[in-house]
């Protein structure tokens, strides 16, 4: 299938000032740094890692808000950069986004009408009707009563305003939904509603969900294929299942190691991850994740590995694993 | 050894509010044995932190007030305690540690100075050995060159670093109990382990009795030997994590279990809690959490459930699993 | 019609007891703004009448004070009560317009500054600064001998003082507010500059720019009064409470009324908007309103 998004050797450097009078360039944060990868339709591609590793980042540049420092994001096979007028416009309908924190993403004064037409009113000329018909049908579909339209923010739970903010991503029609961190911040028990609810919603519109998120159990649930991020760039992305299963980069596995177990019997003592994430002002030489790799050898150190495939559609850059292009011997 | 380390019996705590009286901890019972680890999981705004803040007095005054009930550690009533008595105990017995490790540390001081300050009010140490105090406590939580470390401002370290020096200030006075409030939530996967090991090892090597407040089951399943879940100012269930899991009995606990994202296994559908969370200040009469339960009978609606015991240590408030754990017995 | 009369009354019970309506000060501004819509109509005397056979006389609580002039007269026999109560109306002119003005100015240059940043931030920020680093009575002095005293020119003097004080409280709030995740969303859906300025942020200041307004208005009635005081103020017959206060300033020891009433006017006045404006400052506070 023809991806819907592609993004290839993407780049974002955010430059660091220093000096209070005469601004000059100390140094470069790398949040994102050469990063490859695609979605196609119907699909949802979950990005992992921890903190201040570029996920969000990524999902800025995607949405164009921000510009890339390298490297190009293509959409329906057509360069963001190169983008007319019309295919702008049909862009900005085609991708919508839903963010972590409820309360920040829709403005406090609006009413939930104004809040969820404005992609509507900005890139569509509607008469009044069909407005609010589409309003209708897209508060039902997020399970929202209808009198919701008349009311402010402040006024639903954590719960009912992502519905909200989903209601209005919806609304333009979109094909790719970036979903930075959507459930994170809500409670457990609305947790898998709201998931339960995207899930629902690309079956009927058949969207595409990059799903941004820390919780392995939701990623589980509702990705097909997963990237996993380490201080701004992919170390593994493959097929959902088989990154969980039959994992491979030793940060994969540190990190679906620290999530925490579903039961008591499932309580592993030993695995621990020792050191903390460099700063993505110095990324280390070599290998980025080799200051805390427990299999780092000297070439991990010098030598930045590369993605190679290990499996069917499933990719990794590390040199201890079997097949890896430079140093290729086995990983024990 | 059959007395608990901490008892606590209908606790009442209330804040007085523009928009009237929000009832955030209401008739909470539970008791924490030496050398346990005791988990209180619950969803935002269920009154875990009031709960917690109420065992260190630390409510705010005077918008907050513990209305009634008892917390006894080791048999003695901190209620009764003057405010200067209980000041000794804050920091000294009871070790705290908060949610945001920023907000916990003083910016204008050195770590090191910051643990000092602590080991002087409560422990008769003094002068060099008061700094070797230090140093070893820093060691204790894993910080790397704890010497150096001592002269470091709280913003040079980062998140993980920072909840570890608070934990290194809360267990510095030997506190036979610490409470920790969602002390990893602000931390990334890797780190909560990190950390969530360092508490696990640090009791094994004290016998201090941890009381670990989470909206996160599966830090419950990871650390805790027993649980309480608590929903809307009251807690609904109390068992032992193994009983938890395994034999759930109140609607809450069973559908909080299922809506668990596991990360263990792909899951082909996840069962969700229906509706809203609820709100304080317009609680139903009868059982809370019946606008939303699947099992939801009439008497629920007019009298709160009482207390249930199930087996040692399980008890539920929750008028239909009465009538089954009679049966099954 | 009687449950909404009800219902009106717990509302006024509710804003009175449950969140100290400042009860005293709004009474105060709603008579200061009674006096200058019709205190020609409500005065005892025309402001300007001169009875010589009435010089300095007390207020009526004196020995030979009279009711007739309740708050006394000055050296030219006009009565002091009814000056003040016309004099109301220029302290509010002025102090309509220019924070009118100024508000104006300064909500517009906070949110550019803050919404677009970098050299027009920069540009707009130290001029602002240096109007707040001037002193102010100065400035205000200096324009109206240069441009000539005049209403519009105090106005415009007092209006261009101002902005700078709004600009950067609202620089401030925008630069939060531009951060927030709604503004980036109405980016994602095609939201132009403007939109998002005047859809998005502009409501998002009301609260703060209320607060202001009211805030200053006393220190704009002060500031006015000291003009006056400086005779850089509103030229002609008609009373100005800064005026009264300056004129009157030499018979203090004699006939203390003459200068006080006015001062005592000015005080009240601008106590009472400084209580209103903290007022509002507190029910206002968005995170009182969260918790709801
Ligand atoms: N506007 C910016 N200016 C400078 N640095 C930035 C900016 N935005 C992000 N960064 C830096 O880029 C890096 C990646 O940030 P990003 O927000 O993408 O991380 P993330 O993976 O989304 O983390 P989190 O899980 O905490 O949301 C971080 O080091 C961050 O400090
Ligand atoms: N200082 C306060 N004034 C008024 N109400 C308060 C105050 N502190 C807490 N509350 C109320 O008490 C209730 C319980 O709050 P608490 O902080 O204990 O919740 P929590 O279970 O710790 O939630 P979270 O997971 O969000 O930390 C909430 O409804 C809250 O609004
Ligand atoms: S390349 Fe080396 S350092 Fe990097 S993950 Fe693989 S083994 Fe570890
Ligand atoms: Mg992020
Ligand atoms: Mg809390």
């Amino acid at each position: 299938m023809k991806p819907i998004l592609d993004v290839q050797k993407v780049k974002k450097y955010f430059p660091v000032e220093r000096g209070a009078i005469f601004r000059k360039v100390a140094g470069q944060i790398k949040a994102v740094d050469n990063i490859s990868f695609s979605i196609v339709p119907g699909e949802t591609l979950a990005l992992v890692g921890e903190s201040g590793c570029g996920k969000s980042t990524v999902g800025r540049l995607i949405l164009n808000l921000l510009p890339v420092t390298g490297g190009t994001i293509f959409f329906s096979g057509i360069p963001l950069e190169e983008m007319d007028r019309s295919q702008r416009k049909i862009y900005r309908s085609a991708v919508q986004a839903v963010f972590q924190d409820p309360m920040s993403s829709l403005s406090p004064r609006m009413r939930i009408r104004e809040i969820i037409a404005e992609g509507l009113v900005i890139n569509q000329s509607l008469s009044r009707n069909e407005i609010d018909s589409k309003i209708q049908q897209v508060l039902d579909q997020v399970g929202l009563p209808q009198d919701a339209i008349k009311h402010y923010p402040h006024e639903f739970s954590g719960g009912q305003r992502q519905r909200i903010a989903i209601a209005r991503a919806l609304i333009v029609d979109p094909k790719l939904i970036i979903l930075d961190e959507a459930v994170s911040a809500l409670d457990v028990s609305i947790q898998a509603q709201i998931v339960n609810l995207l899930r629902d919603l690309q079956r009927e519109f058949h969207l595409s969900y990059l799903f941004i998120a820390h919780s392995l159990g939701t990623v589980r649930y509702i990705s097909d294929r997963i990237g996993v991020m380490y201080l701004g760039s992919l170390v593994e992305i493959g097929p959902a299942e088989e990154i969980f299963t039959n994992l491979h980069h030793p940060y994969t596995r540190a990190l679906i190691d620290a999530a925490m177990p579903s039961h008591p019997d499932f309580v592993r003592e030993d695995v621990v991850l020792a050191g903390e994430v460099p700063s993505a002002l110095n990324v280390p030489e070599g290998c980025r994740f080799n200051t805390r790799c427990p299999f780092a050898k000297d070439v991990c150190r010098q030598v930045e590995p590369e993605m190679f495939e290990i499996g069917p559609g499933h990719f990794t850059a590390c040199h201890m694993l079997d097949g890896a292009p430079e140093a290729g011997f086995f990983l024990n | 050894m059959t007395q608990p380390l901490l008892k606590v019996t209908d606790l009442k705590t209330q804040f007085r509010t523009k928009w009237g009286l929000v009832k955030a901890v209401d008739g909470v019972s539970f008791h924490v044995k030496h050398g346990e680890t005791f988990g209180i999981v619950g969803e935002s705004g269920s009154g875990k932190s009031v709960t917690s803040l109420s065992i260190m007095r630390l409510i705010p005054q005077p918008a907050g007030r513990i209305v009634s009930g008892a917390i006894e550690l080791d048999g003695l009533n901190l209620l009764e305690l003057s405010e200067k008595e209980m000041r000794d105990y804050r920091g000294g017995k009871i070790g705290m540690i908060l949610q945001d490790p920023l907000s916990s540390l003083n910016p204008l001081f050195t770590i090191g100075s910051q643990i000092i300050e602590g080991l002087r009010i409560h422990t008769s140490l003094k002068g060099r050995s008061l700094k070797e105090r230090a140093i070893d406590l820093l060691r204790r939580v894993h910080i790397p060159s704890p010497a150096m470390r001592m002269k470091d401002w709280p913003h040079l370290l980062s998140g993980g670093m920072r909840q570890r020096v608070v934990g290194a200030i809360s267990i510095s006075c030997e506190p036979e109990l610490l409470i920790a409030d969602e002390p990893t939530t602000a931390l990334d996967a890797t780190i909560q382990l990190q950390y969530l090991n360092l508490l696990k090892r640090i009791q094994k090597e004290t016998r201090l009795s941890i009381i670990f407040v989470t909206h996160d089951l599966g830090a419950v399943a990871y650390l805790c030997h027993r649980a309480a879940v608590m929903y809307a100012g009251r807690i609904v269930e109390t068992a032992t994590v193994k009983d938890l899991f395994d034999k759930p009995a109140h609607p809450y606990t069973i559908g909080l279990l299922n809506s668990m994202q596991k990360v263990e296994k792909k899951a082909d559908h996840i069962e969700s809690i229906k509706g809203q969370p609820p709100n304080l200040k317009n609680l139903p009469i009868g059982c809370s959490f019946a606008p939303r339960c699947d099992q939801v009978k009439d008497i629920c609606k007019e009298k709160y459930p009482e207390e249930t015991e199930l087996g040692a240590d399980h008890l539920v408030r929750c008028w239909v699993v009465k009538k089954e754990a009679v049966k099954i017995k | 019609m009687l449950t909404s009369f009800l219902n009106a009354g717990k509302w006024l019970w509710h804003l009175y007891v449950k969140r100290r309506f400042p009860l005293f000060a709004v009474s105060t501004i709603v008579s200061f703004f009674a006096l200058a819509l019709f205190g020609e109509n409500l005065s005892p005397f025309p402001p300007n009448q001169v009875d010589l056979g009435a010089r300095f006389s007390p207020p009526f609580w004196q020995e030979g004070g009279s009711i007739a002039h309740f708050l006394g007269t000055d050296g030219l026999g006009r009565d002091i009560l009814s000056r003040i109560m016309i004099g109301a109306r220029n302290s509010c002119i002025v102090a309509i317009f220019s924070l009118f003005l100024g508000g104006f100015l300064g909500t517009v240059i906070g949110i550019v500054s803050g919404y677009f940043g970098g050299i027009v931030d920069g540009i707009l920020m130290r001029m602002g600064d240096a109007t707040i680093a001037f002193p102010i009575i100065l400035l205000a002095i200096l324009l109206s001998i240069i441009l000539g005293p005049s209403l519009l020119n105090v106005v415009a003097a007092l209006g261009l003082v101002l902005w700078a004080r709004y600009a950067r409280v609202i620089r401030g709030e925008v630069l939060s507010l531009k951060e927030r995740d709604f503004v980036a969303l109405a980016r994602v859906a095609g939201a132009s500059d403007l939109r998002i300025m005047v859809k998005h942020i502009l409501p998002n200041i009301y609260n703060t720019l209320l607060v202001l307004l009211t805030l200053q208005v006393g220190w704009v009635i002060i500031v006015e009064a000291a003009l006056s005081f400086m005779g850089a103020g509103l030229p002609g017959p008609d009373p100005v409470w800064g005026s009264m206060v300056a004129k009157g300033r030499q018979y203090v020891t004699s006939a203390w009324w003459v200068p006080f009433m006015p001062g005592m006017a000015i005080a009240i006045v601008c106590l009472s908007f400084n209580m209103l404006g903290d007022w509002l400052r507190e029910v206002l506070d968005p995170r009182m309103r969260q918790v709801e």
